[in-house]
Formats: structure tokens, sequence, C-alpha cells
């Protein structure tokens, strides 16, 4: 396992656990989801990985070292990355000054900034044109393209994308999936989490379910004991309720 | 009276001198004002004792003069760190800890930062006014109808030279870039590993040597007292109103355009009306456009 999270309890707000007991593992080389409604704890468990959070309980191992009380920038060094739901680029800095901070804890490597930087445009053809731009001109969609792009430029282990679809249209929403479908060839581990099911469920190889801060189950996508595929059928069928709706409200 | 002065301005070749004069000072009042934006990009920290740190500034300057005989310019030297100093001490004791509460208790905190410094000095300086005279004090460079004293020609020099070097570091160096990175989201640039606290610590440290910068330049062409600071705050309020918290370029231009505006309004309405002018200016500004005559959202930063 690359990342185990071992019974973990996490406290967001006064009194509230947010988490509760919730234990999921991560496979190297594959895309791992963890699904669930609003406020089911999602992000706060991405969080909680990274280190922007302290869980008051549990462990979380990661290549089989302990890493949870230490603090994101050590994590980034350690090899693992976060792209959070709300927007983080740096609007005032080029997409390519965005790109060399992603790669900070490189920045005494100059060549292999610029070897990694060639390698992650290659995946974002997109990026590339706009290069000399200033990061806050982008659209929502090209945004969030560079954030993704800015996180993978340490040559991360694990990646973990919390909400990539938030706040994008529908059509960008298929190009940020397409993205990250590329870049599931390409080798690296995703953990990702998304209220957006059905894109979900067909990238993820594990699935984990998750509502009210505790885990309801999960495992192999195409192995899911029947009463958790019973509860994603549910959730697909009523986002397939929204969509329909949405339309004929076009 | 208004009339007269008009009339004045249009035959002598006055208005040429009365610009000149207010760009000059203008060039200075950008300098403060880079410094106390810096602090407020990087921390979200309005440092109300600011403008201490430029009389201090002064002070070092005029004790080098005076003890060790040392020219104000070569005076730089031990300014610099000497700012540095003392930005880092006010950081360490009275900000660092507050500042994780919020905004409000570092506006406190620096306030009473102001009363120390300005109090300490009264008490080891008087309160009596000090100038640093050299052989070059009364000299003027003289461009036809135009009189330019040597020393706000050096004063403007330096500070462009300074705001010059800022806006290459800030542009152009990997660290420079990680500062306006941690100005524009401190949380996302910890997610790349950049190690904001200590890019804050460093912001404040490099506001207040440009804060000390300042005010060696202002010892070099004026007297200066212990209590010349909330002054030097007020022009950093106007350029900010001006301007918004933009880059470098966009506070020269806020702070040429205060110098040009007071020196006409004390041309016109006479010099002790000169701070008058620049609160009127604050708060017509204020009320016209609170965000800033040139900002435009999403786009704040060093």
């Amino acid at each position: 396992m690359l990342l185990d999270v071992r019974d973990i309890y996490v406290e967001y707000q006064r009194d509230i656990e947010i988490l509760r007991g919730v234990s999921i593992s991560v496979r190297e080389g594959y895309v791992s989801s963890v699904i669930g409604p609003n406020g089911a704890g999602k992000s706060t468990l991405l969080k909680t990985v990274m280190g922007i959070l302290k869980p008051k309980r549990g462990s979380i191992i990661f290549e089989g070292k302990k890493i949870e009380g230490k603090q994101p920038n050590e994590l980034v060094k350690m090899g693992l990355t976060y792209v959070p739901q709300r927007r983080s680029i740096f609007p005032q800095l080029t997409v390519k000054e965005n790109l060399e901070m992603g790669a900070w804890t490189l920045r005494k490597n100059e060549g292999e900034v610029r070897r990694r930087m060639r390698e992650v445009l290659e995946l974002f053809p997109s990026l590339s044109e706009k290069i000399n731009e200033k990061a806050g001109l982008l659209s929502g969609g090209q945004a969030r393209m560079l954030e993704i792009a800015r996180a993978l430029m340490t040559s991360p282990k694990l990646l973990l994308l919390d909400e990539p679809s938030f706040g994008l249209s529908p059509l960008m929403t298929n190009k940020v999936y397409e993205t990250i479908t590329d870049l599931k060839k390409t080798g690296i581990t995703i953990l990702l989490v998304d209220q957006n099911l059905g894109k979900c469920m067909a990238l993820s190889d594990y699935v984990y379910v998750i509502e009210l801060g505790s885990v309801r189950g999960g495992g192999k996508r195409d192995e899911m004991p029947a009463d958790v595929k019973e509860i994603i059928r549910r959730w697909l069928e009523a986002e397939e309720g929204r969509e329909v709706e949405s339309l004929s409200a076009d | 009276m208004v009339l007269e002065q008009f009339s004045l301005l249009a035959k002598n070749w006055l208005f040429i001198q009365v610009l000149v004069g207010g760009l000059l000072l203008g060039g200075v009042y950008a300098l403060v004002a880079a410094g106390f934006t810096m602090i407020f990009g990087v921390l979200k920290i309005l440092n109300i004792a600011h403008g201490e740190f430029v009389v201090l500034g002064s002070y070092v300057a005029y004790w080098v003069f005076i003890l060790l005989g040392i020219d104000p310019i070569l005076a730089i030297a031990v300014t610099l760190p000497a700012a540095a100093l003392y930005g880092f001490a006010t950081y360490f004791l009275a900000i660092e800890s507050v500042s994780r509460k919020g905004i409000e208790p570092t506006i406190v905190a620096s306030f009473g930062v102001l009363l120390i410094l300005q109090s300490s000095m009264l008490a080891a300086f008087t309160g009596d006014p000090r100038s640093i005279v050299t052989e070059f004090t009364g000299e003027s460079l003289v461009f036809g109808p135009v009189i330019m004293p040597l020393t706000k020609v050096l004063a403007f020099t330096l500070a462009v030279a300074a705001l010059l070097v800022l806006s290459l570091f800030l542009n152009k160096t990997q660290i420079g870039k990680a500062l306006r990175a941690v100005s524009q989201d401190a949380e996302a640039s910890m997610l790349m590993g950049i190690p904001a606290r200590a890019l804050q610590r460093l912001g404040f440290v490099i506001g207040a040597m440009l804060a000390g910068l300042t005010g060696n330049v202002i010892a070099m062409v004026s007297s200066f007292t212990p209590t010349l600071g909330p002054e030097f705050l007020l022009k950093s309020f106007v350029i900010l109103a001006i301007v918004g918290i933009g880059n470098v370029r966009e506070v020269v231009i806020g702070g040429l355009l205060l110098g040009t505006v007071e020196a006409f309004g004390s041309f016109f309405l006479g010099a002790g009306m000169r701070n008058v002018v620049a609160y009127g200016l604050l708060i017509i500004l204020l009320l016209i456009k609170p965000s800033g005559l040139f900002s435009k959202a999403e786009q704040r930063e060093v």
C-alpha cells in the first residue's frame, strides 16, 4: 500500500466530529476515490492526509512511515501533493511562474525543473499556449488545469485531488476528466474526491463510500459488496435525475 | 489671490518648477508606500508603526553623520542593516504571536509599537528638530528656469534606484516570486512546500528596510523630529487609496501623483495646507472608489 489511513478521527469545527474512524487504503499505480454526499467528510479526509488538519486519533502511513502531524511542506518533500477544491492559482504570476512555484522543492536543480516543465506541458498543451500570460486571466477550467499541472511539477508519488470539477461547466468538467484519465495512463497514483459520481466511478479502480464521517464500505470498483453497490446505484440515479432536471430547466 | 497665483504659474515657468518639486517628493513617497504595501501584501497587516520605522532610519543616518562624520549617502550601509534589525525585533516581539489571531490585534499591537518607538525617540533624542548639513546641502542643479536642490535630486534618485532593485527582486528571483506567491495565497504556497512563515518574516524585514532607507533619504533633504512618523503613515494610506495593493510600478505612479498634487496644493493654498491636501485626497478617494483608483478584483499583491 502506498497510503494507509487507519481509523482516524477529526474534529473540524467545535465538537463536531467530521471523521469518525475512517480507514482507507490507496494502492500504488491506481486511482482510488472517496464518494459521498455533501458534508460527508470527503474534503476533510484529504486535508487530514495532507497535514492541513490534524487528526485527533488514528494514524496515516505513507510508504511505511507515519505521517500524521507532519506539516504540508514536509509532505510535499516526501512525495504527496494536494489540489484544493477552492481556486488556488497565484493570479498575478504567469502560468510559467506558477509552475516554477510548484517546483519550489526542486529549485536548486534548474535542469530538472526545465525537464519537469516540458513533461507537464506535454500533458497540458492548452497551458503551453498561455505560458507567459498572467494566471488570473485563465478561464475556470484552464485555472483548474494549471492547479493540477502545478501539483505535478514535483513528480509526486501520490496526487490528492479535491473536487476537480467544482464550479466548472459540464464541458470543462469533461475536459478536466479527460486530462485526469491521461494522467492515470502515466501510472501516477491518485486519490480523488468528487461530487460528480458518474465521472468519478468511471475513472476509479478503487472506490470508498463515505457517509456522515464514516466509511460505509468500499474496495475494488468491480467487486463491491451488494449493499454498497446499492447505495451507489441510488446516488447515481439521483444524480441523473438532477441532470435531467437541470436540462429541462434550460 | 488664487487668480494671481495662476498667472504667476503661467508666467515664470513656475508650473514646471512646482511640478518637478512635486515629482521629486513623490519618488520618496513611493518608497515609503512600497515598504508599507510589502508588509500588508505578505502578512495582511497594517503596520501602523511604519512611519516610526522611517523616522528611526532618519536618526540612524543622523547619528552616523554626527558621530562618525559619514556622509548620509554612505550611511545607507548602516541604516539598512539597522532597519532590518529593528524590523525583525518588532516582528518577533510584537507582531508574530498576535498575527495568528487575525488582523485587528496586529493593528493594536503595531499602534503600541508606534507609541513605544515615538516616546523612546523623544526621550533619547528630545523633540528638537534635527537635520544633516553637508557640503552639498545648499547646492542646486539649474536647468534653464528650473532649479532643483541637489539633495532632493539625490533623494529621488536613491528612491527610484531602490524601487528598481525591489521590482527586479520581486519579478526575477525565485525568492521574490515566492514572496509574491505568498502574498497572493499563503495557504496554496505552503502546499508547494514554500516556507510561507519564513517569507512573511522576510517581507516584514524588507518593508522595514524600505522604511529605514526612506528615513535616511528624508534626513538628507529636510529636518525631522521623533513625532514625524504618522505623517508618513498618512502618505502610505493615500497612495494605497490611489492604487490599491498594487505592484511596485503602480505604487510609484501613486507616489508621484501624491507628490504632484501636494506640491500644487501647497502652492495655491500655502505650505501649511500640504497635509490637508493629502487628507482631503484620501477622503475623496475613499468616498468615490474605496478599493483604489486602479485596482481590479483578483489583482492584489505585494
